[in-house]
């Protein structure tokens, strides 16, 4: 994939958090301010980076699993069970190293139960994911015995609150996990063969791909990345709180994937343009914030933006753009409807 | 190039018989079989010869390519590639052994309608080399655009999405998809259905030529003319078994419908005494 193609698949959606950034500005004056101090960086744009850390990781594995034609239900529960690992291990006095790789295979692991009752069973992917949705909160609240699990260990903590070169260290871990990941997917064929699996899996396996291994792989991945969000939102809090870590977290990732431009039905996918759709959300919620509303609109204006999306993407207004699209002498961008549909009606 | 279509026909039914038996073997199946979808068979394919399969509807001919292409798994029988037994789990295994498999229904099992021409050209032999040695940009498009080329598939762009090309256009596309993997035994179930004329006689003479590369073909068609156009052997299925074959030399329309009736009519009492058998064993197994 070229430099200009990705620019040109993301652009609407680096268009849209421009304009929210710009709406966030005229709000707030101070919006754009970046501070220094304390060797770390402060202003509404690092807070913006840092609090949309959690779904711009979740939302990594999830664009991978939707790009499968699947979903992920299960990653804010996943996030609970690996934040109360991360507590259990690290006050039962194990080190960080081995504390962060358990946590992490145990995030695998959830994935993979995910992916085997996908791929092996044929369960449709919404109702298997539901299981550990509803049964991991349980889970969690096993581990960590019914308590909010606090530990105070710097090296843990700094996962959470830490910085690195003035940047908070959640910021690092999204953008090269996410870095990492499209680079993985995009260098190798990877990308290609989950694509083809989530258009069409039968004539995939048809082809000779190793659909229910690429499967298992796509939801151990999503697995793998609620871990790394559960354990920044644990070493945030400083504690595992199995009731509310992560809760309802996977909808803002499924959210941030679609807002990113990626169909729900699978097929192509863009890790950049659902990283992007995590900051548009975040960027929303610190917007509606910072105007002084109740925060019970922030739910009101997100549902607003799944409508407009999911309108833009339907199949209706994709013939319509297609439509305006074809027609001879068009000028590249965007359409401009009214202009447009009086040429068409000569 | 009509001129060439012609003679490449007219060859094919003029043609001295040859013995194909004596060519090297390419994939031997004996006693394969599976339960409720076609009864034990016998087949050998050959290096260089086309392997033409009739019969009605319904009488286990796709049910025969997918045991021998490991998307369904026989309960008895053996799989011989090279002499060496083999068994196949899934497609995959098979097109390790260079197997190659034109699907009937070429929309749902055929082509990833929103990939690109050259996606979908690449798909085999990339998912055959595995995910971690991907195909360069430069090698995909070399090799979409040869077979763009050798199959004249109409096509304004290699980068457009397969789903907007005519259906022989996507046929020759699932078509290249196989040649590309330079496959050993090639099945083909029905190529031939729901495409253009230009089409449908670039296909056939494609299977000539494949043929005289050495390439081994199992050709599944309802068009008994198509059958005998290109056609080394025929193998005649009715009610899920094989029922006969007709060597070259014997292969006529007319020879080859009255084998599959000759098929029928004993199959429907051979057909009536399994099904009693079948019924015995389903309700001893209750």
């Amino acid at each position: 994939m070229t430099m200009p193609a990705t620019l040109k698949r993301v652009l609407p959606q680096l268009i849209a958090l421009f304009v929210i950034l710009a709406l966030n500005t005229a709000i707030a004056p101070g919006f754009l301010d970046i501070a220094y101090a304390n060797g770390r960086l402060y202003g509404s744009l690092i807070d913006i980076l840092n609090r949309g850390a959690p779904v711009a990781l979740l939302a990594i594995g999830m664009t991978l699993v939707i790009a499968t034609r699947g979903i992920d239900l299960s990653v804010g529960a996943v996030m609970a069970i690996c934040g109360a690992v991360a507590a259990a291990l690290i006050t039962s006095d194990h080190s960080l190293a081995a504390t962060i790789l358990m946590t992490l295979g145990v995030g695998i692991l959830c994935g993979l139960w995910n992916g085997a009752l996908v791929a092996f069973l044929g369960i449709q992917p919404i109702i298997a994911t539901l299981i550990l949705m509803v049964a991991g909160r349980g889970i969690a609240q096993l581990i960590t015995e019914g308590v909010i699990l606090t530990f105070n260990v710097p090296e843990l903590i700094f996962v959470g609150s830490g910085s690195v070169f003035g940047m908070p260290f959640p910021v690092i871990l999204w953008v090269v996990l996410g870095i990492a990941a499209t680079l993985l997917f995009r260098t190798t064929a990877l990308g290609l063969l989950v694509e083809s699996i989530g258009i069409n899996r039968r004539a995939s396996a048809l082809a000779g791909i190793g659909t229910s291994a690429l499967l298992l792989a796509v939801y151990a991945a999503s697995g793998l990345c609620a871990a790394v969000a559960g354990i920044v939102a644990a070493a945030d809090i400083r504690g595992a709180d199995a009731n509310n870590a992560g809760l309802w977290l996977e909808l803002d990732a499924i959210l941030a994937v679609v807002v990113g431009g990626n169909s729900l039905m699978g097929g192509r996918f863009s890790i950049a343009g659902s990283l992007i759709g995590a900051m548009i959300i975040q960027s929303v919620n610190t917007g509606i914030l910072l105007a002084g509303f109740p925060p019970e609109f922030n739910l009101v204006i997100k549902a607003a933006i799944i409508v407009v999306i999911l309108v833009v993407q339907s199949p209706a207004s994709h013939t319509l753009f297609a439509f305006f699209k074809n027609r001879p002498g068009r000028t590249a961008g965007a359409p401009v409807p009214p202009k447009t549909k009086e040429e068409g009606a000569r | 190039m009509m001129l060439g279509r012609e003679l490449q026909e007219e060859e094919a039914q003029t043609a001295e018989p040859v013995d194909y038996s004596q060519k090297p073997v390419v994939a031997s199946f004996a006693g394969v079989g599976k339960r409720g979808r076609v009864a034990p068979f016998d087949l050998k394919m050959h290096a260089g010869e086309v392997v033409g399969v009739a019969g009605l509807l319904g009488s286990g001919r796709t049910e025969t390519a997918e045991l021998m292409f490991g998307i369904a798994q026989p309960d008895e029988g053996r799989i011989e590639v090279d002499g060496k037994p083999v068994s196949f789990s899934s497609p995959r295994d098979a097109i390790a052994r260079g197997f190659g498999f034109c699907p009937e229904d070429r929309k749902q099992d055929g082509i990833v309608d929103d990939l690109s021409v050259r996606e979908n050209v690449i798909l085999a032999l990339q998912a055959r080399r595995g995910w971690a040695k991907p195909l360069s940009r430069k090698e995909q498009e070399d090799i979409a655009d040869r077979y763009i080329a050798a199959l004249d598939i109409r096509t304004s762009d290699r980068e457009k999405p397969i789903k907007f090309l005519s259906g022989g256009n996507q046929q020759k596309v699932i078509l290249a998809r196989w040649l590309a993997t330079d496959p050993r035994l090639l099945i083909l179930d029905e190529p031939t259905r729901g495409i253009d004329v230009g089409a449908h006689a670039e296909i056939i003479r494609l299977i000539g030529e494949l043929r005289e590369r050495g390439m081994s073909l199992l050709v599944i068609s309802s068009e008994l003319e198509e059958i005998v156009a290109y056609a080394t052997r025929v193998r005649v299925l009715a009610d899920r078994r094989h029922t006969g074959e007709l060597e070259a030399g014997a292969i006529t329309p007319d020879t080859i419908m009255r084998a599959i009736a000759a098929g029928e009519d004993d199959g429907s009492v051979a057909g009536s005494a399994d099904a009693s058998k079948a019924e015995t064993m389903a309700e001893g197994a209750a």
